[in-house]
């Protein structure tokens, strides 16, 4: 009896026992849960936010009036009207294409970009999503995204879009001494507005020019003679300023013959002449003296192929640094031809670190940002990125530059009165006949305010002739504000 | 009297009710009248209910007390979500609340419940097979029956039933042996023949709920360990293979494994509740200023998300304590009764809240895939509030018939 008494407490103590294993089988079950919702809320809520699929953010966005995107003057690049009966706005672009590949688009069907999409967050006035920041507005009733002030000049903007015409291309401008991007223009271009972009958008997406690239932060071409500037400044560090070349014309790797352009030979000449006429012989000679490594040395110096900095996505320049080039190869790196492919935007910095003495600014294109009340809430201060040469070298350089527009090959870039610092190239594409030209430069040589690169896509004639007065316009407009 | 006794706070459920009703009454920007009647309607109707258990002597007021707060802020989320749902969600609850004084009296009174394990059996599955022929599709699942407008989820009942009859079974296991079969093998084939009729109307969320009480009350209640484990590898099997066979399983898997590859289709609803998770934070929106209102069946299955979104994570977590809270008591319950009848239902209900909450739960916020099946006391639908109150009357009564506490 006692035996069987104790059998039964046993038991019943065991299921006691495994009781409590069971709440605390759910007790951690539970713990999960928390545990999940937690890592929810700490390492993806920001992405599930920021969903294009989350209503939450255009209903939101649909009851705050979208901010402004005004450039450096003030002047109005893009705003939004609210309809009060409907309870729907609409996103007015007053200069249409001319700011698409920089100002971009807002459409509930196909998204935002380009600003539009880099500063949603502010424009939406969408910086708190749990309400409780913002029950002024609330209160007060209407509200309003913050404005977007860019370093653009509208002025300049223009003057860039008229002289392009419709030729495709791009065109960047700098300040050297701030990193203030002055200039972005993309062609060719499409309007921006919900509407059009409904009506040809399928027409847009089968255009072979390919409208949607924006060619000056996201276009990538070789960069030809351009490229020789680089080569210059590793020359110059390696005291090579005195040498001779002899340029008969041609210059032969295995089997393989290279020209200058024309056909034409200079014979004896220094490295300034040599980069004044841009003769390929001569920089190829000089890349042999100095070696691949040297040379891709310099490439890293000025950042070729690295992540840019910057509030819109900018593509990578193309290059593999670890690939050892084959000599012929390496012969067309010289004249930036070949196994490199560049972005406009990588070349405008380039020549703003020189003529900002060797010192490139991190580039930026939004000044400030403001709340509806006026407050400013972000604000840009210029900051240097990286030394990418000596001042000294840098000061040569733009002497041999100044050369190449007083009696080189850009002499259609030159003004009135002021110094103009540059360099043309052309750059061979699939298409034989009709290459790519550049031009790169920046003025006041002594004390220059702005560098430009310009791209003239398959133009087939020279920078010289096609690029450089682009430059020249830009530099006249800018000089003259 | 027991209304304001600080040991129980019904003060609290008073206080939620107050300020959610109020906060209701300004939805909308409209000055709304009728929320503050009904917050007064749900307060009444709760404060009377728990003054008439501690009245009869309800033993663990506490359970009473749990309920009421999840019920508290279900109703008000429905209310927030659509005045409809949260209409008839109180005349549901005046039907539970009544239900629950029956349930509670008819298990307290009557002493014939450890008798007729069979008939539990008999019963839950008849009201299965009922379902196929009689039944409703809703929701991809066939499982409703409708008596004109009046419509109820047999596999709620089916749910407590078989906790009743697998109580019979531990109690009294020589009934179920049959010949040289042992009750083991015998219970496991039974139970399978219910789920089995239960698949057939793709409950898939019911059916692995039973499955995991199942096997939970033989590990407790000492079932032979190759018994237990032979159910686990059965069950193992029939999972893996659902999900190589069944579409229906194999979408929601798939959906489960990335909801983001098909945001506008198969994985909207699995997004939607993300989106609104996500959107909540740690503190939420506040009532009425997120927009829950996104997410399809939030009133139902979703309404979890609904709660994060307004209440806020933290909101959330102060759910899963109330359930688990409640599920402590149940257990706490189980162990204080002597009848081996009685304690096995008591166990058995407690781990059915508790697997039920952490199914439905991790499936809203994708911890694990999802199956449709309701939050107790939360989610809207009156057969699922009705069975809920009266599996906690079961509770109650357990706890307090005199002759089974030790």
């Amino acid at each position: 009896m006692k035996k069987s008494q104790l059998d039964k407490n046993g038991s019943i103590y065991k299921e006691e026992t495994r009781l409590i294993v069971l709440l605390c089988i759910v007790g951690l079950l539970f713990l999960c849960l928390v545990g999940y919702l937690t890592y929810i809320e700490v390492f993806s809520k920001e992405e599930f936010i920021n969903n294009a699929f989350n209503q939450r953010q255009w209903k939101q966005e649909e009851n705050t009036l979208r901010g402004d995107i005004v450039d450096r003057d003030g002047v109005i690049l893009a705003y939004s009207t609210m309809n009060y009966d409907e309870k729907t706005q609409t996103r007015e672009y007053p200069y249409n294409k001319l700011y698409t590949h920089l100002v971009g688009y807002t459409s509930k069907i196909y998204g935002k970009s380009q600003i539009e999409l880099a500063y949603n967050k502010q424009l939406a006035g969408l910086t708190d999503l749990t309400g409780l920041s913002d029950l002024t507005e609330q209160i007060s009733g209407n509200k309003k995204g913050d404005t977007v002030t860019l370093t653009i000049s509208n002025k300049l903007q223009n003057a860039a879009s008229k002289v392009m015409g419709n030729r495709n291309g791009a065109v960047v401008a700098i300040q050297p001494k701030t990193g203030e991007v002055l200039c972005m223009l993309s062609n060719p271009s499409f309007s921006p507005d919900s509407q059009s972009l409904q009506e040809k958008w399928s027409l847009l997406n089968d255009d072979e020019t390919s409208p949607f690239v924006a060619r000056a932060t996201n276009g990538l071409y070789a960069p030809g003679s351009i490229f020789k500037t680089i080569l210059l400044c590793a020359a110059l560090d390696n005291e090579l300023e005195n040498i001779e070349i002899d340029d008969n014309g041609e210059y032969t790797v295995g089997n393989k013959t290279f020209t200058n352009s024309g056909q034409k030979a200079f014979g004896r000449i220094s490295l300034e002449e040599s980069y004044a006429v841009s003769s390929n012989v001569a920089f190829m000679q000089t890349g042999d003296i100095l070696g691949q490594e040297t040379v891709k040395n310099y490439m890293k110096k000025f950042k070729i192929a690295d992540k840019i900095p910057f509030e819109l996505t900018v593509a990578k320049s193309r290059f593999d640094y670890d690939e050892t080039l084959n000599k012929a190869d390496f012969a067309q790196l010289c004249i930036g031809q070949g196994k490199l492919l560049v972005t406009p935007f990588q070349m405008a910095l380039m020549v703003s670190g020189i003529a900002n003495n060797g010192i490139l600014q991190k580039p930026y294109i939004v000044s400030k940002v403001t709340s509806s009340l006026g407050i400013a809430v972000e604000s840009t201060k210029p900051q240097i990125w990286d030394r990418i040469v000596s001042a000294s070298t840098a000061a040569k350089v733009t002497e041999y530059m100044t050369t190449v527009v007083d009696s080189g090959t850009g002499y259609n870039a030159k003004i009135n009165g002021i110094k103009v610092a540059g360099k043309t190239g052309t750059a061979e594409n699939e298409v034989e006949g009709k290459e790519h030209t550049w031009f790169v430069g920046f003025a006041p040589a002594d004390d220059p305010t702005i560098a430009v690169a310009v791209i003239c896509e398959y133009s087939g004639n020279t920078g010289g002739s096609d690029c450089a007065p682009v430059a020249a316009q830009l530099f006249k407009t800018w000089l003259n504000n | 009297m027991g209304l304001f006794n600080t040991k129980r706070p019904i003060i609290m459920i008073i206080l939620i009710n107050i300020l959610g009703y109020a906060l209701l009454s300004f939805f909308g920007h409209n000055y709304d009248t009728d929320m503050l009647y009904v917050g007064l309607a749900v307060i009444g109707m709760l404060c009377f209910s728990y003054i008439l258990t501690s009245k009869f002597g309800v033993q663990d007021g506490y359970i009473f007390l749990i309920v009421a707060m999840l019920f508290s802020i279900g109703e008000i989320m429905l209310y927030r979500i659509d005045s409809f749902y949260g209409h008839r969600q109180l005349r549901w609850l005046a039907v539970s609340l009544l239900c629950f004084f029956v349930v509670y009296f008819v298990i307290m009174k009557f002493n014939f419940w450890s008798k007729i394990g069979y008939a539990y059996y008999i019963f839950a599955v008849a009201l299965l097979v009922a379902t196929i022929f009689l039944g409703t599709t809703r929701g991809g699942a066939k499982n409703w029956i409708f008596f004109g407008n009046f419509g109820f989820q047999p596999s709620e009942i089916a749910k407590l039933l078989v906790v009743f009859f697998l109580a019979d079974r531990f109690n009294r296991p020589e009934k179920y042996r049959i010949s040289n079969i042992g009750e083991g093998v015998v219970t496991s084939a039974l139970v399978y023949i219910l789920i089995g009729v239960m698949l057939l109307q793709r409950e898939w969320g019911t059916s692995i709920l039973i499955f995991l009480v199942f096997i939970s009350l033989m590990y407790i209640f000492g079932e032979k360990k190759r018994i237990i484990f032979g159910n686990l590898f059965l069950g193992c099997v029939v999972c893996i293979l659902g999900a190589l066979i069944v579409p229906h399983i194999k979408v929601r898997i798939d959906v489960w494994l990335d909801p983001w590859a098909d945001m506008t289709g198969k994985g909207y609803q699995i997004t939607q509740s993300l989106f609104a998770i996500g959107s909540g934070g740690f503190f939420g929106s506040g009532i009425g200023l997120g927009s829950p209102e996104y997410i399809p069946e939030v009133h139902s299955d979703f309404i979890f998300s609904a709660i994060c979104e307004e209440f806020g994570i933290l909101g959330g977590v102060a759910v899963i304590m109330l359930y688990f809270l409640l599920v402590y008591r149940g257990i706490r319950i189980s162990m204080k009764v002597n009848n081996i009848f009685y304690r096995c239902i008591a166990a058995g209900v407690s781990i059915l809240f508790g697997f039920q909450t952490f199914i439905i739960l991790g499936g809203v916020i994708k911890l694990i895939p999802l199956t449709g099946i309701t939050l107790p006391f939360i989610s809207y639908g009156g057969s699922s509030l009705l069975i809920s109150f009266a599996a906690v009357a079961v509770l109650e009564a357990i706890a307090n018939r005199n002759e089974t506490v030790r």
